[in-house]
């Protein structure tokens, strides 16, 4: 009986190893961010090196013409190029994006391991340090045995020491799926609680894009592969502009993304009406709904429909950053998405999301700034006037007065802006609620010598 | 008409539209009140090409007919195999084994035996790469050691051109540059000057790089190198985005470094053959870096009988230091003698001209501004000149607007009536007058003086506008005779404001000006180039315009008037009724939505009653 006793701690430990790894160490706790197409270095950041940098470097790519339009290819290609200019991190990986919905042919392998190849060599001469390359492909559920069949081969393909590390869309994790396979084959993985609810870009899910972290569900769920693993969480944000359920003739899915619109270019139009809501991931959801017919880019809009804008915050990320923080294990911290381009509104600055993260205290400058870029004028001094708001959108009006050293010729405002001269050498300019957000160009001041600007804000 | 002519002719039309649309148009006027216009004139290599430079053209080595059975003709073969083939590995073992049956061919003469040193050398060349550097340093060695040794002119002027692409290959700007450049100048050189040419564009770029910056210290060894360094260095750059601050700009960064340069070599810039270079460099470097003090200051220290006062680049960087300082009235003399200059391009005396239109136009001088303006006009038809690139693109040099719209302004308005008539008596014999006369005779419709327009239209041909003015005249005169009652002059008020309405763009509207985009030219609310008081002028100007020149707007007057007068009757009826119609015709360039539909309105509301 002893004997047979004995037995039981060494049994349970062996079992214990089918589901985690005996010789895991617990993981560091990383921070970092997704460096996609049209992410710039351009923002304002403190230039602090980041923990982590997952760069998008290329895309695989499945021509579909027929053969006798391409030509004797395969179809198949992997192209990468590492940006010029990157944000100072101490690992970076490079990601390979494939758009479609589905599992690349084993035949693009090669390509992408050439690919890899020569990203390896630009990082190098650049004293980039790479820890791996990272494949973001929305596998179908069903043909994640496929999946783990690519990344296999691919394995074999890539240099040694390159990991291997792939984005994972939660309903992998459900039960009878080969999720298991594919993880088996990676060094880590990454699970993304950012466009979940309904099918991505249904009108469910028009009005969300983070999800929220069950922490005490999915721990175990993560875990059980015993590899190392981080969580994507969402600092973007989306405008949509959403037809009336009813419309005649609309078509499905009945909505439009609109990839360059902020609420400025909406707000400040009569036609508009606003209504504003905090969503389940504590995101910010603005519905400006249209009250008269009114044209916006090529596209006329009609009463009933809705331009929606839906952006992450401070409080859903910190929300997001918590619940993640309660999984143990292998979990091994989080990646935002995204790094902002230079000219986003809808996207949080890094400085915004890792202050809201409770990973560096808020910095210490004022929310807003002015700067100008001369245009070059001979017979005047001509500047474009420029004021940046480094703070989420504000639910009031904001008003800046802006005031030039010198009297001013005259002021051209940008049209969609409410800007008035309250005197000779003095400018207000009124934003609406939401709209104090990012680089915003006021107008051109002209003056006949150079002058210097100052900005304060009023609420 | 066949249709298949039709069809072929639709096409074209369709293919023009379609490649219009896509190319858009130069959008620019009074480019004088940028500063990009004044930048110091961008340089390419050609510009350091001096002309009538006598050329050599052998065969290069190993290049000759390989006909016969001699060593020497065994290695031209071999070697002809992987002349052309720059990017593939090739097998040497052929090639260096028909070089050592060469080398062992005591036979050869002496301009033979410098033919296979040479293409040993090439053998080399053609053999090392960028990554792989050992045997280019073994071809620099054998070109240089050939250079020293040999004297065949044609085999030593393609030894200096390949030791130069050597030398590009390895990343040493400096010394491949300096080959290029001499070669490009030297008579009996056996490179051709495309190949320099492009040589020089493939190593430098627009402006050297950092690479050029980092290393002009090299380049005062000579005049000519030094001038050529510092004014690729010196080349403008004009940056337009206008969402981020305007990055580090290198050269400006440089400047110090470069005066020091400067000053450190100004003995060998002040020798013979350098002694333009001193003066125009350290103009030309205080410009690009906006130290506009500094270049008037040369310019005004420049001796009067100095060589270089009669160089097109200082009369134009003179010109701009003034202008640019807002000193308008000086820059004229320059701008005079540039444009008048022999030695000045077409490009340079147009940008002249355009310069001198904007010192007349800030000095108020609109006779002589007109002047300018109407010979540019004349030079760019004439000489078939076009600008490559559009009004805005960044970097190169911008001579003259193409849109013309600054001669379409003087014309339209800014010139009052009495000057245009004036300019016409005084310069019977300037090209392009008809362009002047007839905007003068549409000038004059525009203020009634219907006669003396017709007339003028006479004089100059205008064979549709003439008749119709005439016509146009002898309604006006009937609306102002006195022996008629009241209603026939009403009639007659009736009968003119119908036939303005049946004629839009036919008679007040100067159709020989703006070629279907006039309202891209109306830029006076937005261009912030103007002073508060030249805005409001201008402002006030094309709204002037765009009432005196729409046949619709002065006839729906007319009859509003009419019908004021008419009252309820059938005069009054149909003068509404045409007015109503005038209105709904206005063409969206004339703005004044507002007024129109009040008017329409009103005239409805009258006609309901």
């Amino acid at each position: 009986m002893r004997a047979l006793l004995a037995l039981v701690p060494i049994a349970s430990l062996a079992l214990a190893g089918c589901a985690v790894s005996l010789s895991s160490a617990p993981q560091v706790w990383t921070t970092g961010f997704w460096f996609w197409k049209g992410s710039s270095t351009g923002v304002t950041w403190s230039n602090e090196p980041l923990d982590v940098l997952f760069v998008q470097v290329g895309n695989i790519h499945h021509e579909t013409w027929p053969a006798l339009v391409r030509g004797p290819s395969s179809g198949w290609s992997a192209n990468g190029e590492l940006p010029r200019r990157l944000p100072e991190a101490r690992d970076y990986w490079l990601v390979y994006r494939y758009d479609r919905q589905d599992v690349p042919d084993l035949k693009v392998i090669p390509m992408i391991a050439d690919s890899v190849g020569g990203m390896l060599f630009a990082a190098g001469e650049r004293g980039l340090h790479v820890a791996g390359v990272q494949l973001d492909i929305d596998s179908p559920t069903g043909s994640l045995a496929q999946y783990a069949a690519f990344l296999r081969e691919l394995r074999k393909s890539l240099p040694d020491g390159v990991q291997i590390s792939i984005t994972a869309l939660l309903d992998w994790f459900r039960s009878g799926t080969e999720v298991g396979a594919v993880i088996r084959e990676t060094d880590e993985f990454v699970p993304q609680f950012y466009d979940l609810v309904g099918e991505p870009y249904s009108h469910e899910g028009l009005s969300a894009i983070g999800a929220r972290i069950d922490a005490a569900r999915l721990g175990p769920v993560f875990n059980r592969f015993g590899k190392r693993f981080r969580v994507g969480i969402s600092t973007f944000g989306r405008a949509v502009e959403v037809s009336r359920p009813d419309a005649p003739g609309r078509g499905y899915p009945g909505f439009r993304i609109y990839g360059d619109l902020a609420p400025i270019d909406i707000a400040t139009n009569p036609a508009f009406q606003l209504q504003t809501e905090s969503n389940e991931a504590k995101e910010l959801v603005l519905r400006y709904r249209v009250m008269r017919n009114v044209r916006i880019s090529y596209n006329t809009l009609e009463p009933g429909e809705t331009i929606q804008f839906v952006v992450a915050t401070p409080e859903s990320v910190r929300t997001a950053v918590d619940s993640a923080r309660r999984i143990t294990g292998h979990m091994a911290g989080v990646v935002f998405f995204r790094w902002p381009g230079d000219r986003e509104t809808l996207a949080m600055q890094p400085g915004e999301v890792l202050s809201a993260a409770g990973l560096r205290p808020e910095d210490g400058q004022a929310p807003y700034r002015i700067h100008t870029v001369d245009g070059h004028c001979v017979a005047v001094s001509c500047v474009d006037v420029f004021v940046e708001s480094t703070r989420l959108f504000s639910a009031k009006e904001v008003r800046y007065r802006i005031r030039a050293s010198t009297e001013l010729e005259y002021f051209l405002p940008e049209k969609k802006l409410t800007v008035r001269m309250t005197g000779p050498s003095e400018l207000e300019l009124s934003l609406p609620p939401y709209c104090a957000r990012g680089i915003i160009l006021v107008g051109r001041a002209v003056t006949v010598n150079r002058a210097e600007f100052t900005v304060e804000a009023e609420q | 008409m066949n249709s298949r002519r039709v069809f072929r002719l639709g096409g074209v039309a369709l293919a023009g539209l379609g490649l219009a649309w896509a190319c858009g148009f130069d959008n620019t006027l009074r480019e004088y009140l940028s500063a990009r216009f004044w930048l110091p004139f961008a340089k390419r290599s050609w510009s350091f090409a001096k002309p009538h430079i006598r050329r050599t053209s052998a065969a290069y080595a190993g290049m000759t007919a390989a006909a016969g059975d001699k060593p020497l003709d065994k290695l031209r073969a071999a070697y002809q195999q992987i002349a052309q083939v720059e990017t593939e590995a090739f097998d040497e073992g052929p090639l260096r084994q028909a070089l050592a049956g060469a080398k062992g061919d005591r036979s050869l003469t002496a301009r033979e035996r410098e033919e296979v040193n040479l293409i040993d050398a090439k053998i080399d060349m053609r053999a090392g790469t960028s990554e792989e550097p050992e045997r280019l340093e073994s071809a620099k060695k054998k070109l240089e050691a050939f250079l020293r040794t040999a004297r065949t002119p044609e085999f030593l002027s393609e030894a200096r051109g390949w030791l130069a692409r050597v030398h590009y290959l390895l990343g040493e700007q400096a010394a491949a540059g300096k080959i290029y450049l001499d070669e490009l100048n030297r008579v009996g050189s056996n490179l051709t000057q495309e190949t320099l040419l492009n040589s020089l564009q493939m190593v430098y770029g627009y402006d050297g790089g950092p690479q050029l910056l980092a290393h002009l210290d090299e380049y005062f060894d000579t005049p000519e190198h030094a001038a050529f360094a510092i004014t690729l260095a010196t080349n403008p750059h004009w940056y337009r985005d206008a969402w981020t601050p305007e990055p580090p700009d290198r050269a400006a960064q440089a400047y110090a470094r470069i005066r020091g340069l400067l000053e450190k070599h100004a003995e060998l810039l002040q020798s013979n053959t350098g002694a333009n270079a001193l003066a125009l460099l350290t103009m030309r470097t205080a410009l690009r870096m906006g130290d506009l003090p500094e270049a008037r200051k040369i310019a005004e220290t420049v001796p009067a009988d100095a060589a270089v006062r009669s160089e097109p680049d200082f009369h134009w960087m003179s010109a701009s230091a003034y202008f640019l300082s807002r000193e308008y009235a000086s820059a004229e003399a320059p701008l005079l003698a540039l444009f008048r200059s022999p030695k000045s391009s077409n490009d340079q005396k147009a940008a002249a001209a355009y310069g001198l239109c904007g010192v007349y136009q800030k000095t108020g001088n609109v006779m002589e501004q007109l002047r300018y303006a109407l010979w540019l006009h004349t030079a760019v038809r004439k000489n078939g000149m076009y600008l490559s690139y559009s009004g805005d693109i960044t970097d190169y040099t911008l001579y003259w607007n193409s849109s013309g719209w600054d001669l379409g302004w003087l014309l339209e308005a800014e010139v009052p009536l009495e000057t245009l008539q004036t300019f016409v008596e005084q310069n019977p014999g300037v090209d392009d007058l008809r362009v002047v006369q007839y905007a003068l005779a549409v000038r004059l419709t525009r203020e009634e003086r219907y006669d003396e327009a017709a007339e003028l239209y006479d004089s100059i041909h205008a064979i549709v506008r003439g008749p119709r003015t005439h016509r146009l005249a002898a309604l006006y005169r009937e609306t102002k005779r006195d022996d008629l009652s009241d209603a026939q002059r009403l009639e007659a008020r009736y009968r003119m404001a119908e036939f303005l309405s049946a004629n839009p763009d036919r008679i007040y509207f100067n159709d020989n000006l703006w070629h279907g985009f006039q309202s891209y030219a109306f830029q006076g609310d937005t261009d912030s180039r103007l002073t508060r008081a030249e805005r409001e002028a201008q402002i006030e100007r094309e709204r002037k315009l765009q009432d005196d020149q729409e046949e619709l707007w002065r006839a729906y007057l007319m009859l509003r008037d009419a019908v004021r007068d008419a009252r309820k009757t059938d005069l009054g009826r149909r003068a509404a009724a045409l007015g109503v119609s005038c209105l709904r015709q206005i063409s969206s360039r004339f703005g004044r939505e507002e007024d129109i539909r009040r008017g329409e309105v009103e005239l409805s509301a009258w006609l309901r009653r």
